[in-house]
């Protein structure tokens, strides 16, 4: 047998940081249904604006003045060719609400903790891997939406390029959203720890949230509330033009941050605290 | 080693474990020994760090678990063959706990080759068996090569060859120095396995001995006494001061008399003996009388059989 191994106690905090996530990385890239759900969400979200841009294509098929962007395609609308961003963020936060509650589902939150006991350095570990996937797998999604779209549009030359004033702003910030409500679905999992139950509070909060406030609060009260919610942030993630009772693209975004943190450091404490 | 003092435990009013203390000694076999309910399973999950105590403390090789940087190089732990996610493939389990603790990916290939499940390392662990995932929990404990390793029950569901198999590699680890805690609620099993036993009831403990002192220290021996004047006999030896109870085939359970009390009393009364036997008290025997008053559910039939034997 070995005794002491003498190299295991001087390793230093970074070096078991960056095993922890190793670890979650081959965690994450291990299991089947991670990659089901990712092909699912490109599928879906690239598949709807295709669709929309086709639409919107076969509808200017009867006009005969030249046509030009600004004037068909209202910068005040979602742009069509990211509006797949509203399906492709339930799949992402799905997989973000499974990443954790997986752990507890299947028991193998025991064997995790036992291997990697400091249990911040390890959900910290576990987070900021799925975050890097979310990120890339965001922008790679919202990119390829949008050249797409973009192409079927200028079929009718009404295509933006990512020149185009705003353009590369609506890009980069949906597919932050998107990131983000995964990283929301993880944070939710991480609180909640069953699977249905997470699921059931991300939609509440993406999907259902933004009905109960409408029918509850009129005008003007209703849009000031209603500028809270990720429903809004997402909508104005993808539109060019400031849309009423949003913040503005960046504010939207930023307020997703710190709900994200905040749902993070409740559950990190709740982690601490618990049994496993 | 593992030390642990004071442990409690409670889960709203209930107290699953209560002020324990014991130590695990290097280089034997040590059984963890309870009724179900007991608080076994509760004690392993406070000594790797997975339940918070309410009071005491747990230490492995001299530390809490949480304070061992990488962990797996110093403790093995199978907690339940079921700690692992059903679509991943075996060889993927192993690849990540190598990774999480800076174990060099040759350790996977070993745990695998000594397990013998490298064949099915590529399956996912759904479609394994329990054997199978049983030597599977066993590999991931192995991995770092520790010199602690507690295992939950880890003969549970398991075929001839498996326990087996696993009482081999126990032994084996304890010889080579290791501590080795192994927790189960047969009592045989434990015979054939440990060298010492922790027995609990109720999260308290009960006794910490070596196999052979329990056996011994166990409700003194009985006679068994087969007779075709079972009922005269009864009478005489009742009367003689012996407690004698019937046997369910019919035979007579004598104590508080020698073999050779019994025979003489025979010969003078003139009365028949067929069978005249010392009943050394089975380990299973110790360990009930043991826990009798410590076991979580008592049913109906075993309350009466206390009545009977009393």
């Amino acid at each position: 047998m070995t005794t002491a191994t003498p190299p295991v106690m001087t390793v230093s905090n970074a070096t078991i940081w960056r095993s922890f996530a190793h670890a979650e990385w081959i965690k994450l890239r291990t299991v089947r249904s991670t990659m089901y759900t990712l092909l699912a969400a490109a599928v879906i979200a690239i598949g709807i604006c295709a669709i929309a841009c086709q639409h919107l294509v076969s509808d200017l098929s009867g006009a005969t003045i030249p046509l030009k962007g600004e004037f068909l395609v209202n910068p005040t609308d979602p742009n069509r060719s990211l509006v797949g961003t509203i399906v492709a963020q339930l799949a992402i936060g799905a997989l973000g609400v499974l990443v954790v509650t997986s752990e507890y589902a299947t028991g193998m939150i025991r064997a995790s903790l036992c291997a990697m006991p400091q249990r911040l350095r390890w959900i910290s570990a576990k987070f900021a891997v799925f975050t890097a996937v979310a990120l890339v797998v965001g922008q790679v999604l919202t990119f390829t939406s949008f050249g797409i779209g973009q192409a079927i549009l200028h079929i009718r030359h009404v295509g933006l390029s990512l020149g185009d004033p705003g353009a590369l702003r609506i890009v980069v910030a949906s597919g932050l959203y998107i990131a983000l409500v995964g990283i929301m679905g993880a944070a939710l999992g991480l609180i909640v720890k069953h699977t249905a139950g997470a699921l059931v509070s991300l939609i509440a909060i993406l999907f259902v949230l933004p009905g109960i406030i409408s029918g509850a609060f009129s005008e003007p009260l209703q849009g000031h509330i209603m500028r809270f919610l990720p429903q809004n942030v997402g909508e104005q993630s993808i539109t060019i033009a400031r849309m009423s009772d949003h913040f503005s693209t960046w504010a939207g975004i930023a307020l997703m941050v710190g709900y994200v943190a905040v749902l993070i450091a409740i559950g990190s404490a709740l982690l601490r605290r618990r049994d496993a | 080693m593992i030390e642990v003092q004071s442990l409690t435990k409670n889960y709203g009013a209930v107290r699953a474990v209560d002020d324990l203390s014991f130590r695990v000694e290097p280089g034997r076999v040590t059984g963890f020994l309870g009724p179900n309910g007991s608080g076994k399973s509760t004690t392993m999950r406070m000594i790797l760090g997975l339940d918070r105590q309410d009071a005491g403390t747990a230490t492995i090789a001299g530390r809490p678990y949480g304070d061992h940087r990488y962990p797996l190089h110093e403790v093995g732990a199978l907690l339940e063959s079921k700690a692992v996610h059903p679509s991943r493939m075996a060889v993927n389990h192993l690849r990540w706990l190598a990774a999480s603790n800076g174990l060099p990916q040759r350790r996977v290939d070993e745990v695998l080759e000594l397990t013998g499940i490298e064949k099915v390392a590529r399956r996912r662990a759904k479609a394994y068996s329990l054997g199978m995932a049983q030597r599977l929990g066993v590999a991931a404990a192995l991995i770092g090569d520790p010199g602690v390793l507690l295992l939950d029950e880890p003969v549970n569901g398991l075929d001839p060859e498996g326990i087996l198999w696993i009482r081999t590699l126990m032994r084996a680890l304890a010889d080579e120095g290791r501590t080795v805690l192994v927790s189960s609620h047969l009592m045989s099993e434990m015979a054939v396995t440990a060298d010492h036993v922790l027995v609990i009831g109720k999260g308290r403990l009960i006794a910490d001995t070596s196999v052979k002192e329990l056996v011994a220290g166990a409700a003194g021996g009985s006679l068994r006494l087969v007779s075709p004047d079972a009922t005269e006999l009864r009478r005489l030896l009742t009367a003689d001061g012996a407690t004698v109870s019937l046997e369910p085939d019919g035979a007579l359970r004598v104590t508080g008399l020698t073999g050779p009390q019994v025979g003489e009393l025979a010969r003078q009364h003139q009365l028949a003996i067929y069978e005249l036997s010392i009943q050394q008290a089975s380990l299973e025997e110790a360990f009930m009388e043991l826990t009798k008053d410590s076991v979580e559910f008592n049913s109906p039939v075993t309350r009466n059989n206390e009545r009977i034997s009393a």
